[in-house]
């Protein structure tokens, strides 16, 4: 079931996305999109784990650390995803153009995959102690 | 004779075969008894701000029953796909006035009124049908998961709302009826004749 709804956006993409046709760059593209699917359902743990040290009411400067960490991966994989909105506008781009934008894109969206997860379980951390 | 008992048969095989169940559809998600009465799952109260600019509330919308999900217009996979069933869903009701379509970002920051003003302007969908509503965005996210809540009691239902392209159906009495995946037309499909069997509720 978890795979169907990967495998889904994919297929759409593939069918209907923006023609980037050729398999090297579609193959980057995926990479990219994989460091994203992994990551984005983990975005209401964020809410969920920001709320509960919310919560706490306690002015402990760690929890408040964690709490701009939660905001600043949340706010990370947003922005992100805006940015990534620039890729459409690469469809009559050469295929080099696009394999650069594509590694560091994929370069941001593994930064922002590993603040998410650090501050994911950072919060984890401190709330079980 | 003969030709008396194929042709029951034949009616019975075909009446089997009716896929739309009849009577009312069932209230989904938790229940409780208060005194006698059992109290099902219900929407809380809400205020949110819509593609025009105008806060619409639980009232705005306690006359219709309307379907409901999660999405933002930078969102790169799920969304397009959601966005066409909703669609589907538009075309179908346009001219019924009980149903209306909701439409929630997630991401207010860049999601303002004006920013889906645009968005319902390139799908060219009536303000007052389809409703995109923007806000606070912790409640906006507290929101979903009233909404999906009673949907995710299944245990093989994957986790993380955001990622989620549930489609929810909402009663009058803000009860949830029935979902569907975005992402799969077949389920709308299926979403499409729960909606037809609500609507007979009311008429």
């Amino acid at each position: 079931m978890k795979y169907l709804a990967l495998l889904l956006p994919l297929l759409y993409l593939a069918a209907c996305g923006p023609s980037h046709k050729d398999a090297e760059v579609q193959q980057l593209y995926d990479k990219v999109m994989e460091v994203h699917d992994e990551v984005m359902p983990k975005m209401s743990d964020i809410n969920k784990l920001k709320k509960r040290i919310r919560k706490l009411e306690t002015d402990d400067p760690t929890a408040l650390t964690l709490l701009k960490d939660l905001d600043d991966a949340d706010e990370g994989m947003m922005s992100w995803m805006a940015d990534f909105q620039k890729y459409k506008t690469l469809k009559d781009s050469s295929k080099t153009a696009k394999l650069t934008y594509l590694n560091s894109e994929k370069v941001r969206i593994q930064n922002v995959s590993d603040m998410m997860k650090q501050s994911i379980s950072a919060a984890q951390n401190y709330l079980h102690e | 004779m003969n030709k008396v008992i194929y042709f029951s048969l034949f009616v019975l095989i075909l009446t089997a075969c009716e896929q739309t169940p009849k009577g009312p559809l069932p209230k989904i998600g938790h229940k409780e008894l208060v005194g006698t009465d059992t109290v099902y799952h219900t929407i809380p109260d809400f205020s949110f701000i819509n593609q025009e600019g105008v806060t619409i509330t639980q009232k705005e919308l306690a006359n219709h029953i309307y379907v409901s999900d999660f999405f933002f217009t930078n969102c790169p996979s799920i969304c397009p796909l959601v966005k066409k069933q909703m669609l589907r869903i538009y075309d179908k009701y346009e001219n019924q006035p009980l149903v209306k379509l909701v439409s929630h970002t997630i991401d207010p920051v860049r999601d303002t009124p004006e920013k889906l003003n645009k968005y319902a302007a390139a799908l060219d969908v009536d303000s007052d049908k389809w409703l995109f509503l923007t806000g606070d965005k912790e409640a906006l996210y507290d929101i979903a998961d009233e909404y999906f809540v009673p949907a995710m009691e299944d245990p093989g239902a994957p986790g993380g709302f955001d990622h989620s392209g549930k489609i929810m159906l909402v009663d009058k009495n803000r009860h949830i009826r029935s979902f569907g995946e975005g992402t799969e037309p077949e389920d709308i499909t299926k979403l499409l004749k729960d909606i037809d069997r609500l609507i007979a509720e009311y008429q």
